[in-house]
């Protein structure tokens, strides 16, 4: 069933939009909060608290992306279990491989203006690039997952990813952020 | 400062699709295929249900569980599909029907005991009759499966936690570690109301060496799980009364009516209070107007006995739910009757006889112990197309009319080399001549020269 069907049946308020959303986007969900907790039972807790949410805020939300409505949903609640547990030692590498960029932004770029800056950097890339970039430090994809996803070896992921976070703290240093 | 998680997720959905456009498959290892390799990504069905229970329940799906990670939790935490399901119920094509029409609830529950057993309940298939249970559990749970552990389901309460598991039994699927339990409840005027909600309770315990459960009262983990029956599906049956009277060898019985829910079809007979005869059992088809034949059930209760009368009082089939037929008719072809007359038979060493025996019944063998038992051998040659092997029944009675069980479990039916034979041995302690009496349950068997038909709906 296609996503729009899928939110058209959470507005009718039929329930089995929820078993819809499950069938096309369980594994992919569950991946994500995996990826970021660490842990079958709390990722398995995270996809079903997803939703629930979804459940609750559509309607009165009618999200372009189900797809992606719903895996930000995830990825923020397996977040909140990682802040609360910080088990995952993956999560503690990818916040060590992008401190050089993000922990030197000043506060001032939150928001809106910080936005542009990282869509603009991620236009500027290749196809290939922009989704390890966004695998990785998005869905927190491990090297190994993202060598096997893409076909590459996980030297050349590696590479790829060292030149992408070289190129961002150029990028914003050029557009004039204060590092 | 907000950390990298924050802003990482101000990338735009356009972006964010890419990354996820070509959505892995991951197996159940937790490894990751490539995209396009061995691509297995199902189409997504228009399922039926109301998945009711979800939302209500998802909050407290986790409650209790540790951080323990059974190899084998992932492998049994997939989606599993209606039509995967379907394949795998070949046991019962009614059920069967029921899945690939998509008449299913879905539950999507699951549990990890604090031993790490790991459970899910994926689906329920509701009717008025019935409730089934389709489940996974990483523990074997029929003899013959490996493992020293083993599972059973425990006591299934209602809201009110009252007992409902008396007619329970687990099927096991095609798939494996999959099961299904299932709880009938009988003919219409009989049951009572569907319960709101139902306590679902796996039990887990350990085996012995040969497999055997060590003790059944002392599992060492349970799993339990709150479904609630949609009532949408709970309430649904059709009904068609025939009340036509028919005569069968003298005997008369009513068909009274027909019942039909998806997940199976009763015929529900009334043997006149009258009849010399008790009806103990008959091969009666159903078939519909396009000559498809609807087979008496293979798995559960596949009939009912009057408690009170001791006839036969309903006959259970696969369903005609899902097909649309204008008109069913039961074909009787055979019946197997009883005199109530010659239901008790007296036993006598002295004679090495016993009173009433039926037809194609003979007695192999009967010894007077040195401790005063008797033990009998009762030979039965098979009926018809039916095989009732019981030829007594489980307890015996004495001249006082005061009924005891048997020893030791006295139907044993041992097949003879030749399959057409079956024998069983029984015990009585402390016989006396003339003072014990045996129930015969091997009936009388009569096939009829010309099949009696009912038009049933």
């Amino acid at each position: 069933m296609e996503d729009t069907k899928i939110i058209e049946l959470f507005w009718q308020r039929d329930r089995s939009a929820i078993a819809e959303v499950e069938n096309a986007y369980h594994h992919l969900l569950y991946h994500i909060a995996k990826n970021i907790t660490a842990s079958k039972e709390d990722a398995e807790e995270c996809v079903n608290d997803t939703y629930l949410k979804l459940w609750n805020a559509i309607p009165p939300e009618r999200p372009n992306s189900l797809k992606n409505y719903a895996a930000r949903i995830t990825r923020n609640l397996a977040i909140d279990v990682y802040r609360r547990d910080k088990k995952n030692t993956e999560i503690f590498i990818i916040g060590e491989e992008l401190e050089g960029i993000f922990g030197s932004v000043e506060n001032d770029y939150e928001g809106t203006e910080l936005s542009n800056l990282i869509n603009g950097f991620l236009g500027s890339l290749d196809k290939k690039a922009r989704v390890l970039f966004v695998r990785r430090y998005w869905q927190a994809d491990s090297v190994k997952e993202l060598s096997t996803y893409m076909g590459m070896k996980e030297s050349a992921v590696k590479m790829s990813l060292s030149r992408t976070r070289r190129k961002f703290q150029k990028y914003l240093e050029k557009e004039g952020v204060r590092v | 400062m907000s950390d990298f998680f924050e802003k990482m997720d101000l990338i735009n959905d356009e972006y964010l699709e890419e990354a996820l456009e070509n959505e892995a498959v991951w197996n159940d290892d937790d490894t990751v295929d490539a995209p396009g390799k061995n691509r297995t990504r199902k189409k997504i069905r228009g399922w039926q249900y109301k998945a009711v229970a979800i939302a209500a329940s998802v909050v407290l799906l986790f409650v209790g569980l540790v951080n323990l990670f059974p190899e084998t939790a992932l492998a049994m935490n997939d989606v599993l599909l209606l039509g995967d399901l379907a394949k795998a119920v070949t046991f019962d094509k009614s059920m069967k029907a029921c899945l690939e029409n998509e008449y299913a609830q879905y539950v999507g529950k699951q549990q990890i005991t604090e031993t790490g057993q790991f459970s899910k309940v994926y689906y329920m298939v509701v009717d008025a009759s019935r409730i089934s249970i389709f489940f996974k559990t990483d523990v074997p749970g029929f003899t013959g499966e490996e493992g020293n552990k083993s599972f059973a389901v425990g006591e299934v309460k209602d809201l009110n936690g009252k007992d409902i598991s008396g007619s329970g039994s687990i099927h096991q699927t095609d798939i494996k570690h999959l099961y299904e339990f299932r709880m009938d409840f009988g003919e219409e005027k009989e049951r009572e109301p569907m319960p709101e909600g139902i306590s679902f309770m796996i039990e887990y315990f350990d085996r012995d060496e040969n497999g055997d459960i060590i003790d059944i009262d002392k599992p060492f983990s349970k799993a339990e799980y709150h479904l609630y029956p949609d009532t949408k599906y709970s309430k649904v049956q059709k009904t068609y009364d025939v009340n036509q009277e028919i005569e069968i060898e003298g005997q008369k019985f009513n068909i009274e009516r027909l019942e039909v829910y998806p997940t199976q079809a009763m015929l529900c007979i009334e043997a006149d209070k009258e009849n010399s005869d008790l009806l103990w059992g008959a091969t009666i088809l159903l078939q519909d107007d396009k000559g498809r034949t609807y087979s008496e059930r293979m798995s559960g209760t596949n009939g009912t006995f009057d408690v009170e009368s001791d006839n036969l009082r309903t006959k259970w089939y696969e369903s005609s739910y899902f097909n649309e037929t204008k008109e069913i008719t039961a074909v009787i072809t055979d019946v197997f009757l009883k005199s109530k007359e010659e239901r008790y038979g007296k036993i006598s060493y002295a004679n090495k006889s016993i009173e009433h025996m039926p037809e194609g019944v003979q007695i192999s063998e009967m010894t007077l112990n040195d401790d005063g038992s008797l033990s009998v051998s009762i030979k039965a040659r098979k009926q018809g197309e039916c095989w009732y092997p019981c030829i007594e029944s489980f307890s015996y009675r004495d001249a006082e009319g005061i009924t005891y069980d048997f020893p030791e479990y006295a139907s044993q039916t041992i097949y003879t080399d030749d399959e057409e034979h079956a024998v069983t041995t029984f015990t009585i302690p402390n016989f006396k001549e003339d003072n014990f009496y045996i129930e015969w349950i091997y009936p009388e068997f009569e096939k009829l020269e010309k099949p009696i038909e009912v038009k049933v709906k």
